[in-house]
């Protein structure tokens, strides 16, 4: 097939799916939308092989190889006839899109000595689909430097056709009409701090060893991700008492905490497929012992992560772009109104997030050529920090990305996994 | 390998303080083999600001087609009831003229916002003119927005297509089409103003700003203040002069001369502080904010 004719099925233009339509009009220098997964090799990375295996894989990722466009009513997404291009790596990751420099895509291959990083607009997808991405790349890049690999379990290859449910809105597919509304709450704590200049972003990565946190999770009875939740809590329990010091005028702790749908329902899709739980504590009520927290992190994950439960959330947001009055309106319109959906429904109610991709996994082969594997969260300017967790081997990396100078959670997220006896090693882009 | 003495955490090899506490990093044995930094020095760069007008060839097509309906139907109308066209011009010509503001960007093969905005000049012209042909007279009403239409067109060019030229020369440019245009309206309206107010005001202020724009080169801030000000307030003093000669023939002057008694001790007390060190670091040092 011809590089620059878009595939059968596809008249070559997708709506966005239901998480994307809100990305494009609250985009700006804060808030890039982008969120990065990087591999670093055991050796220098070969940019002439990696571009050549980027062409070679865009074109079994279709729905990647698309530029933003504006409709009267919605923005869409259109085949791209250009050729991504990969570039040098930069100093603050996940910058904001730059369509004129960057071929119109929205997404961009990076690299830097012996690392290969992506970073995906959270319009194209979530992070199931960016990992994925990666993995095919770097597939095609051993190839291309002569690995041959032939284990090929759980990638994307070049050579097949991309599968049609790929390219599916899940939520659209999965949507229940006329659920009962999902309980909002009020709006959470958010850190203090003044914004640093546009464009900066500070990375702070805390590499641990696997097993050592995984005995804590397994002391206390909890998985992974309730444990690191936690402590994500605790700590900004512990920022909000030291800059709020009356009780009266603290407010709810929530951590957002995204979940990965396609566990939930059976769906392949390439696009965004994830949404939220967001345990919450009071601080009103007085100060949360760790293990308290803990207990209401886990019940609260455990309630929550099922797929009636989630519905509700699903069936609330596709209602809305499937509400007629809603879609009647001009997209001008439309842009002033979503941010102010965006804070109220998304941002306003957590005082951060944390995303745990849990282990990456490879086959075994291609796995010895790879050294670790980062996940750097998208800024945000009204919690500042985030945090994204990935596995590898044998080595857990927590990756916190901030908009402020005070590395203040970080350090208290750190030195409280420090205290449970962990050995953390720490990286920094500063 | 070392560790932070406060969070407890061990640093990364590039690190010469923790990330985390920003407390330093003192290294008990000598790294000598070149520690590569985890991140490049490299700033991503920022996109140029960009806006396109030029609307996409589909769109044209779209937008003729919606555009030759109206153009039919008010044709029909007024051939039907009145077997000649009659008002129907008006919405034609509109129509027309809407057509080619919109397609003629998009169907240029290089696109270009001077050639943009001279076609979209000329053309809104051109409709202009044919309005006033249609409703019965030759350059009736339509002279003065076709002369100020041009003279736009001129300061136009001016900023955007000669601003790396010699400022002297914009002034000079500026100044003769303005004046130009002022005749043009003297004429329409038939009214007898140009060669005693308009011309000795445009003069005036053309060698006040040539005068500024040389002197500007000797003198630096405080100087460049007093400047401006010595320039008003013989502004002043002139328009006063002119204004009084040609409505009462007389020469005497008053207000002007408020204004450059107010102004002119200040300019000199700038144009002293700019030329007396010892003042102006006097100056300096009691009003520093």
């Amino acid at each position: 097939m011809k590089a620059n004719t878009p595939r059968k099925k596809h008249p070559g233009w997708y709506r966005l799916d239901n998480a994307a339509i809100i990305y494009p009009s609250i985009q700006s220098a804060r808030i890039t939308t982008m969120f990065r997964f990087s591999a670093t090799l055991k050796e220098e990375v070969d940019p002439v092989a990696l571009q050549a295996a980027l062409i070679k894989i865009i074109k079994r990722f279709p729905y990647y190889r698309v530029r933003l466009n504006r409709g009267l009513f919605w923005y869409y997404l259109e085949h791209n006839p250009k050729t991504p291009k990969v570039e040098k790596d930069v100093q603050y990751p996940c910058g904001r899109l730059t369509p004129l420099l960057n071929r119109n895509f929205l997404f961009r291959v990076r690299f830097y000595h012996q690392r290969i990083a992506v970073e995906f607009c959270h319009v194209l997808t979530d992070g199931t689909g960016g990992v994925t991405f990666l993995k095919s790349l770097l597939f095609e890049y051993f190839n291309q430097i002569g690995k041959n690999l032939t284990d090929r379990t759980g990638i994307l290859t070049a050579d097949e056709e991309p599968d049609p449910g790929e390219f599916e809105d899940a939520y659209n597919r999965f949507y229940k009409p006329a659920l009962p509304l999902p309980e909002t709450g009020e709006s959470a704590f958010h850190p203090k701090g003044k914004l640093v200049k546009k464009g900066l972003y500070y990375v702070v990565t805390g590499i641990i060893p696997l097993k050592d946190i995984l005995a804590e999770a397994k002391k206390r009875q909890v998985s992974l991700t309730v444990l690191l939740t936690a402590v994500y809590m605790d700590a900004a329990q512990f920022l909000q008492d030291k800059t709020v010091k009356k009780p009266r005028h603290k407010k709810p702790i929530a951590i957002q905490v995204p979940v990965n749908m396609r566990n939930i329902y059976p769906s392949k899709t390439m696009r965004n497929f994830s949404l939220f739980v967001i345990p919450r504590i009071d601080p009103r009520l007085g100060e949360y012992s760790f293990d308290e927290i803990l207990k209401i992190v886990n019940n609260s994950m455990m309630a929550e992560i099922n797929e009636k439960s989630i519905s509700r959330q699903l069936s609330r947001n596709v209602g809305g772009q499937r509400n007629p009055l809603v879609r009647i309106v001009p997209l001008p319109l439309k842009k002033l109104f979503v941010p102010l959906l965006y804070k109220r429904l998304g941002e306003n109610l957590c005082s951060g997030t944390i995303s745990n991709l849990g282990l990456i996994t490879m086959p075994e082969e291609m796995k010895q050529h790879v050294d670790r594997i980062d996940f750097i969260p998208g800024p945000g300017p009204i919690n500042k920090t985030g945090c994204s967790v990935t596995g590898f081997k044998d080595k857990l990396y927590i990756s916190f990305g901030r908009l402020v100078r005070d590395p203040e959670l970080e350090r208290v997220f750190f030195t409280k996994l420090v205290k449970m006896g962990i050995h953390v090693t720490i990286e920094s882009n500063i | 390998m070392a560790y932070c003495v406060k969070c407890g955490v061990e640093l990364d090899l590039d690190l010469t303080s923790c990330p985390l506490c920003s407390t330093p990093v003192y290294y008990p044995e000598d790294i000598t083999e070149e520690t590569k930094k985890r991140y490049p020095d490299r700033i991503q760069k920022v996109q140029p600001k960009h806006v396109n007008l030029v609307p996409s060839k589909a769109f044209v097509y779209l937008m003729t087609f919606l555009i030759i309906i109206p153009v039919i139907v008010c044709l029909m109308i007024d051939i039907r009831s009145n077997n000649t066209i009659t008002w129907a011009f008006y919405p034609v010509a509109s129509l027309l003229l809407t057509w080619i503001l919109m397609a003629y960007p998009a169907l240029m093969k290089r696109y270009s916002f001077m050639k943009v905005v001279t076609i979209d000049i000329y053309s809104i012209i051109l409709f202009l003119i044919s309005l006033d042909i249609y409703s019965g007279g030759f350059l009736s009403w339509s002279v003065y927005p076709v002369a100020s239409l041009l003279l736009i067109w001129v300061y136009y060019l001016l900023a955007f297509l000669f601003r790396h030229k010699n400022p002297a020369f914009i002034i000079i440019i500026g100044a003769i089409s303005t004046g130009l245009f002022l005749y043009l309206i003297e004429q329409a309206t038939k009214s007898v103003w140009f060669f005693n107010l308009a011309i000795p005001l445009l003069v005036l202020i053309a060698i006040l700003a040539i005068f500024v724009l040389i002197l500007s080169r000797y003198t630096k801030r405080v100087g460049l203040l007093g400047l401006i000000l010595t320039a008003i307030s013989f502004l002043c003093l002139g328009t006063e002069f002119i204004l009084n000669r040609f409505i009462n023939n007389t020469f005497s002057l008053f207000w002007s001369l408020i204004v450059a008694g107010v102004l002119i001790p200040v300019a000199i007390l700038l144009f002293f502080v700019q030329s007396n060190e010892e003042f102006r670091t006097y100056l300096q040092k009691k009003f520093h904010l």
